[in-house]
Parts: structure tokens; C-alpha cells; sequence
């Protein structure tokens, strides 16, 4: 559909004004027989879609928010938060614009959202406080504003980008994440965010760890060895390979993001020395083989 | 003459348009709505309405309702020695409707819209139609119910209306639609809901936290439908007050437990959340966000528990608007299309546009950046909440070197892998042997209003195209046995329906005497004994002052009945 053939289809001249345009679409649509005639309902809504982006940006840049005035793009959240306050907390972090009028509640809860940020984005060699994160989310969720869907639209969204963003500093705080917006549920849309499947993604392996790690679990040794510094030498070494083989495979066949939170420089090693120890075991076998081979041979040439 | 139909999960009714207004039309009982229930009575005849609700939790191994939850599936439901599908059974509920609007208007009927939850998926709106035709009716066209609701709202006042958002919780479903008004051109921007989610459900929760405060019970059908339906009466008397005693009798023994309407909030949490995501998808889909919405109109007689209302408030920061009749909401909105198929003038100058609820496509293939193929990824086509008729197309390539064909599978959905869409089916198209990739596929889908996709696959290097018109699915009764079963059903001995009232209030009163003890119960018996007496003179004006006043005796025991 051209520029001109919109406007001629809805019968009007080029305008801005949403209403005209809309008042044209509603005088066309009476005039169609939409079930005897689909294509001309399709061609008549799409000249209206097309009337109503021109009229909402003629000079050709669509409004920020405008479009999609729901929820927008993080980057027009960003620079508009950054245009109201005027001020730069961490180089790319918007926190959610504050939308409710004047009221005290406004003030602490920007004030949360501001230290759970900067904790989140904090320098590498900064210390983690992961209960101070918690208390902060667990406020932040607790909020009775929360019960309404736009302050719980857009606080989901910026959790969600937050966490996603804020790597492994945000591990603490990425489980009651999930389970408050119950993500785990619908992580199998089509249309879900890639920040939400990353983070159910990284809370299943967490979860995998809690499993693994502990003393009492079978794989303690075999975990500590593939997260570690230490690497395991010689005998060792030897004793640890069967369990190592087996928990790289669960985690590869079971919960592949569990390996996110392994040492890729150890895993690296225990792939190669893994592989290496097939081939020699192989080698092994062939000559055993080779020999029991022989042996019969022998034998049976000498009786 | 089109009628519009509600079919329900707990409840239906009929309605019309007539001189330029919506109205419903009253059953043989003379009410409005008609409980959803078939059932078996005592001379093997089937029931249909109020008198097979009754018989509920006094026969339920006769007795069948909510079989709308079973829609789309084949599932048999039995009754007595015979088996039904949810189909058959709406058939007979249709066909009881379709008699009470024969009778009302006083020339035949074949012509209905009958409405469904937006979130019906295909097999679910085909068996509605069977359902229709088996009934004798000829589906004109399939409405969703919060639509028909937007209109019955519309309707009344005919002005322009910025987006609002229609709450529907019925007994089975739960569907949100968000609708502008504007011209008269009513537009639907956005569908999503649950469908297992109802008033029902609720039921289920509440005899479930009332079993753990009692101690264990047997396992019995009887006992079953008995807390069931005290759960239900708990339910409607905590709407009008702050505790209500859920109490029932079994095996001579009388339980009662008081339910706070704090307990009864604590114990539907769950539910209570679940509502909160068809209404975010909704307004996401649509991009609007709660404050830009001019009004939230309840439907459904699930909206009126306090519960609900509260939830309701909190999600949006405001009231919701209580101008509609919930019970009544989406009949009516099915009499104004079925006015608006008839082309009335009155309606002239109203038009209804719609959107699909659910995501079309079809499965594809890729590689991700470590190497791997993925198969099995559902590649969207037509996005749900797309405005209908709707025509969309997709540019696909082969994967392989030297592939002669390629294969689409057509899904409608909305997981990311299409094993867990419904595959609705597939079309397979040759194409010229080429390098990977160098073979340009374009797949268009068109879906029109009724519901029927058609699938055109073009390779636009050799000129070929293949089509498919999805308007089978496999596991649907063929049109041979779709006779059969309407020959069966027309050949099932119906309950007279002069006989409704008589076979309801006596069902009631059956109902009643096993939910008493002691005097109470002996007066009841007393009074059935009285009143089949009367039933045998057969004498009309007798049998219904018997009736009446039976009715009243049992309403100065347990209350109004309620439907």
C-alpha cells in the first residue's frame, strides 16, 4: 500500500487529525461487506493503520511511548528518565519513571529502587550485600501499589531488565524474582522477553546448585572440582573422572544452565582430559584385544 | 427469525432483537436463564434445565453439567447406561432453548448465533457448531462472549466510548476483552482469558478446605455433588454478608461449618491471582494501560462475589461499573448480532469488528549461533489479537542443500516449541533443488470471520502453489455420524416440556428432603406425597397452585432458589 493509495482509500485528504481519519474508516466500513468481501476490509484497515502512524508522527519519527503507549522501548524509559530527573545513576540504568503525583510513598519508593539498582550495577571489587538485596525486593514487592497492573506492568519490566542485566551480582535475588512473577509459567511464550528466559534459565541452574553442592550430595567433590582453583592431579584425578563424567552429563542433558555457573577454564580441562582418557582406554582395550588374539592364535597353532 | 444464545458452562438463555432492543425469552418455568444440566428422570425421560440441576446431588450418576469444560474433546460423559459427548449435550440444551424461543415467538426457529469464550480454541468452536446443528439450528455465526457482552453494553446508549475492558468470569471460563466504541464501529482490540477458570473452580477450592477441617469422608459421588452444591450456596450467601454456614447432610447426620469472608479470600487466593493474567495480556497486546481505560464492565455471576469486586478494584484503582446485568450481559450481546446478521434497521449503523485470540503459524527450523539446528520452533503468522479477516505472509527458505520439498506444519498457539500448540494441519509444497537457503518459500495465511484459515504455500522461482483450507480436524465426527447422532438424540425420549416446572420443583423438593433432618424432613415428604397426588388428577389449575405453594414452603426452608 503506497502513501497516496491510503489516503484515497479511506476518501479523505492527507491530515493529522485522528478523528477525521477514523470518522473516514467508519464511513468505508459500513459501505463493506466484510464477510463477502474480506480484501477490502484488509485493504481498508491497513490504509487506516498507515493514515493513523502518519497523522501521529508527520514528520516521520515515531512520538516516543506513542505507539505503543503502554510500555515503550527501554531506551525511550531510559532517556526519558534520565530528561526528568536530569541526573546519571549508573551509565544504562533507567529505574521505572515516577508516574503517581506527589505522595510520600513516591520519595521511598524511588529512594529502594535507586540502592537496589546501585547494588545491582555495583563495581566488580565492591562487596555484595545479598540480604540487604533481598530486604529491598522483598519491600519493593510487598508495596501495596503493586496490586495495580500498571505499577506491577512496569516494575516486572524493570526487575526483569535489571536482573538480566546485573549478571551474577544478581543471583541472590533472582529466585524470589521468579517465583513472585511466576515467569516458570509462561517462559514458553513465543512473545516472552529474552531478560525473563534468561532468568528462569539462570534460576534453574541456581536451583541445580543447591541440589548439587551440599556435603550430602553424591556430587559435592565432583561440583567443587569443575567450580574450583584447585585442579586434581594424578590419582586424584583419576578417582574424581567417573563422578565429574557423570555430572557434566546431567547438567548437559538436564539443566544445561547449571554450566553457567562452573569454572569454563576447568570444564575446558576435564573435556579434553575426559576425551583423552576415552581414547585411552581405547588404546588399552585394543591391545588386550590384540593380544587375547594373538594368545589364541598361538595356542591353537601349538595344539 | 435469528436468536441469540448464551451456552454456558453453569447457565444459558435465549434472546432476540425486536423493536429496536435486545430481550431474552423466558423458559417453560418462566425464567430467563436455564441451568446448562441434562439428566435422566425417574420414567427414563431426559431433563433438561432446572429439573436435571436438581436431581444433581440426589441422582448424579444421572445427572451431567459443566460438560462445556469437555467441549473439543470426545470424551464420554455417562448418564445412567448410556454414554454422551459434551456436544450431544449441548445439542439437547440448544435444542430445549430452541423449543422455549418456538413457543415465545410462535413460529419455528433454525437460525442461531451462539456464543463461545474468546479463548476457545478451533476444535472447541466446531463442536459449538455440531453442537448447533445437531440441535436443528443453523449456526449463523459464532460470537465471543465478552464481545457479545461489549455490545449489549454499546448498544444502550450508542456513543462513543474510549477503550474499555469487559471482565467475564462465568461458572467455567474466563475471558477479557478490551473494546472502543466509536461511530458505531464497535472494535474489539484484544481477547485473552482461561479457560479453566470459573465460578466452579471456586466451588472446588472452598469443599476442599471444608474437607480438611472436617476429617475425613468417604469417597462417594453422592457426598460429592452434596458439598458441591452447599459450596455454591456458601458462595452466593458470603456475597451479601460477612460469614455464611456451609452445611450439609449426610448419612443422617447434619455438618456445618461457619466460612468467614476472610477464610473464604484466603482459601481462593490462587484463583484470585490467576485473573490477573488474561487482563495484563490483554492490555499489553493492545498497548493500553489501566488509567487510559473509560470503564470495566463485570459479566458473568462469578463477578458478583465481593472477592472478585475487590480484586477487580485493586487491579485497576477504580470501581467497576455495575450497569450491565451480569447474568444477562452476554445473551443479550448474542440477540444484537443475531439482529446484526438479520440486518436490521435499527442496527444500520453498527458494525462489529473482531480479533483472533490465539497465534497461527506454522513450525520452522534454524540455526542458533553455536551451530546447532532447532527444529520445531513455532514461526507466528497471523499474531493473536490481530483484527479479523486478516491476511498475512511470512518469506521462508530451505535449510538443506538439494531439498525437494518442504513441509509446514499449521499450528495455533502460543509456546515457542509447536509440540505444545495445537496442530491444526499441514500442507507439503516441492521445490527446485538448490543450494541451503537460495529457495525463496512465501506462506501466506488469511482468516476470515468464521474461523477459516486458508493457507496459501507459493515458490515464487517456479510459479507453484499449494493451498490449504483448514476447516476439517481429525479427531471430529465425520458428517455421517454427525446424522447418526442426531438421529439418536432426536429419537431420545424428552421430559414433555409442559412438565418442566412440575419435574423442577418436585426434583426440588427431592433435593430438599435429603438435605434435612428430622421434622423438617418428615413435613417435606409430607408434601411431595401431597403434591404427586395432585400431579396424578391432573388438573392444570390444581397442579399449579400445588406447585406454587410447595415451591413457597421449600423457599421458607432453604431460601429463593438461585440460579
Amino acid at each position: 500500500m503506497t502513501h497516496a493509495s491510503a489516503w484515497a482509500r479511506l476518501g479523505i485528504e492527507r491530515t493529522d487529525d485522528l478523528t477525521a481519519i477514523r470518522k473516514a474508516y467508519a464511513k468505508r466500513l459500513k459501505e463493506t461487506d466484510v464477510e463477502a468481501d474480506p480484501r477490502a476490509f484488509i485493504s481498508l484497515r491497513e490504509a487506516r493503520d498507515h493514515a493513523m502512524d502518519f497523522a501521529r508522527a508527520p514528520t516521520g519519527e515515531p512520538e516516543a511511548g506513542d505507539r505503543n503507549s503502554g510500555f515503550g522501548s527501554w531506551e525511550d524509559e531510559a532517556t526519558a528518565f534520565v530528561e526528568r530527573s536530569g541526573q546519571w545513576t549508573v551509565q544504562a540504568g533507567p529505574a521505572p519513571a515516577p508516574e503517581a503525583p506527589a505522595d510520600r510513598g513516591a520519595e521511598a519508593r524511588q529512594a529502594r529502587f535507586a540502592e537496589l539498582q546501585s547494588l545491582l550495577f555495583a563495581d566488580h571489587d565492591e562487596p555484595e550485600d545479598p540480604p540487604r538485596m533481598r530486604g529491598l525486593l522483598r519491600d519493593i514487592l510487598a508495596d501495596p501499589e503493586m496490586h495495580g497492573l500498571d505499577h506491577a506492568e512496569r516494575m516486572e519490566h524493570w526487575l526483569a531488565w535489571a536482573a538480566a542485566s546485573a549478571g551474577p551480582r544478581a543471583d541472590p535475588v533472582v529466585t524470589a524474582l521468579v517465583e513472585h512473577f511466576r515467569w516458570e509459567e509462561n517462559v514458553d511464550a513465543w512473545d516472552q522477553s529474552y531478560e525473563v528466559v534468561a532468568l528462569v534459565e539462570r534460576h534453574r541452574g541456581l536451583l541445580f546448585r543447591e541440589v548439587a553442592l551440599p556435603s550430602a550430595s553424591p556430587y559435592h567433590t565432583a561440583w567443587l572440582e569443575l567450580t574450583g582453583t584447585e585442579p586434581k592431579l594424578g590419582w586424584d584425578r583419576y578417582l574424581a573422572a567417573g563422578r565429574v563424567a557423570k555430572l557434566l552429563t546431567i547438567i548437559r542433558d538436564h539443566c544445561p544452565a547449571a554450566e553457567d555457573l562452573l569454572n569454563p577454564y576447568r570444564v575446558a580441562l576435564w573435556d579434553e582430559h575426559l576425551e583423552g582418557s576415552v581414547k585411552r582406554y581405547m588404546i588399552v582395550a585394543l591391545f588386550v584385544f590384540a593380544a587375547a588374539f594373538l594368545a589364541v592364535r598361538l595356542l591353537s597353532h601349538g595344539a | 427469525m435469528i436468536v441469540g444464545i448464551d451456552l454456558g458452562t453453569t447457565n444459558s438463555a435465549v434472546g432476540i432483537w425486536r423493536d429496536g432492543a435486545a430481550m431474552l425469552i423466558p423458559n417453560s418455568i418462566g425464567d430467563l436463564l436455564t441451568p446448562s444440566a441434562v439428566g435422566l428422570g425417574e420414567d427414563d425421560s431426559i431433563l433438561v434445565g432446572m429439573a436435571a440441576r436438581e436431581r444433581q446431588s440426589t441422582h448424579p450418576k444421572l445427572t451431567a453439567t459443566a460438560f462445556k469444560r469437555l467441549m473439543g474433546s470426545q470424551q464420554p460423559i455417562r448418564i445412567g447406561r448410556n454414554t454422551y459427548s459434551a456436544e450431544d449435550l449441548s445439542a439437547l440444551v440448544l435444542r430445549s432453548l430452541k423449543a422455549d424461543a418456538e413457543a415465545f415467538l410462535g413460529e419455528p426457529v433454525t437460525r442461531a448465533v451462539i456464543t463461545v469464550p474468546a479463548y476457545f480454541n478451533d476444535r472447541q468452536r466446531k463442536a459449538t457448531r455440531r453442537a448447533g446443528e445437531m440441535a436443528g439450528l443453523k449456526v449463523e455465526r459464532l460470537v465471543n462472549e465478552p464481545t457479545a457482552a461489549a455490545l449489549a453494553h454499546g448498544i444502550q446508549d450508542k456513543e462513543d466510548k474510549n477503550p474499555f475492558l469487559v471482565f467475564d468470569l462465568g461458572g467455567g471460563t474466563f475471558d477479557v476483552s478490551i473494546v472502543e466504541i466509536f461511530e458505531g464501529i464497535i472494535e474489539v482490540r484484544a481477547s485473552a482469558g482461561d479457560n479453566r477458570l470459573g465460578g466452579e473452580d471456586f466451588n472446588d477450592l472452598l469443599v476442599e478446605a471444608v474437607k480438611s477441617k472436617l476429617g475425613p469422608l468417604p469417597d462417594d459421588s453422592r457426598l460429592r455433588e452434596i458439598m458441591r452444591a452447599a459450596a455454591e450456596r456458601t458462595r452466593r450467601a458470603l456475597t451479601d454478608s460477612e460469614a455464611a454456614p456451609f452445611k450439609f447432610v449426610w448419612e443422617g447426620k447434619e455438618y456445618e461449618i461457619v466460612v468467614s469472608a476472610e477464610a473464604f479470600e484466603q482459601v481462593c487466593a490462587p484463583l484470585i491471582a490467576r485473573l490477573r493474567d488474561p487482563v495484563l495480556r490483554s492490555l499489553r497486546d493492545s498497548s493500553i494501560r489501566t488509567e487510559e481505560l473509560s470503564d470495566i464492565i463485570l459479566v458473568g455471576g462469578s463477578t458478583r462475589m465481593p472477592v472478585v469486586r475487590r480484586a477487580v478494584t485493586r487491579m485497576f484503582g477504580r470501581f467497576p461499573s455495575g450497569a450491565i446485568n451480569p447474568d444477562h450481559a452476554v445473551a443479550l450481546g448474542a440477540a444484537v448480532q443475531a439482529g446484526l446478521k438479520s440486518r436490521d434497521a435499527a442496527l444500520e449503523e453498527i458494525r462489529l469488528t473482531d480479533v483472533c485470540p490465539f497465534t497461527l503459524g506454522v513450525d520452522s527450523a534454524h540455526f542458533d549461533a553455536s551451530g546447532r539446528l532447532h527444529t520445531g520452533v513455532f514461526a507466528p503468522i497471523i499474531e493473536r489479537n490481530t483484527v479479523i479477516p486478516a491476511s498475512r505472509v511470512h518469506i521462508f527458505s530451505t535449510i538443506r542443500d538439494n531439498q525437494d520439498a518442504v513441509e509446514f506444519g499449521i499450528y495455533q498457539g502460543e509456546a515457542r516449541q509447536v509440540a505444545s500448540n495445537v496442530k491444526l494441519g499441514d500442507l507439503t509444497v516441492p521445490v527446485p533443488r538448490r543450494p541451503a537457503g537460495h529457495v525463496r518459500i512465501d506462506c501466506r495465511f488469511s482468516y476470515d470471520v468464521s474461523g477459516l484459515l486458508e493457507v496459501d504455500v507459493t515458490i515464487p522461482e517456479t510459479g507453484v502453489t499449494k493451498q490449504l483450507m483448514i476447516c476439517d480436524d481429525a479427531d471430529a465426527p465425520s458428517d455421517e455420524e454427525i446424522e447418526k447422532r442426531r438421529a439418536v438424540l432426536a429419537g431420545l425420549k424428552i421430559h414433555p416440556r409442559e412438565e418442566a416446572a412440575n419435574a423442577a420443583a418436585l426434583a426440588r423438593a427431592e433435593r430438599c428432603y435429603e438435605g434435612f433432618l428430622g421434622e423438617r424432613r418428615d413435613h417435606i415428604g409430607a408434601m411431595i406425597l401431597q403434591f404427586e397426588t395432585v400431579l396424578e388428577k391432573q388438573e392444570p389449575r390444581a397442579i399449579q397452585q400445588a406447585r406454587e405453594e410447595l415451591e413457597q414452603a421449600l423457599n421458607a426452608l432453604e431460601g429463593e432458589r438461585f440460579l
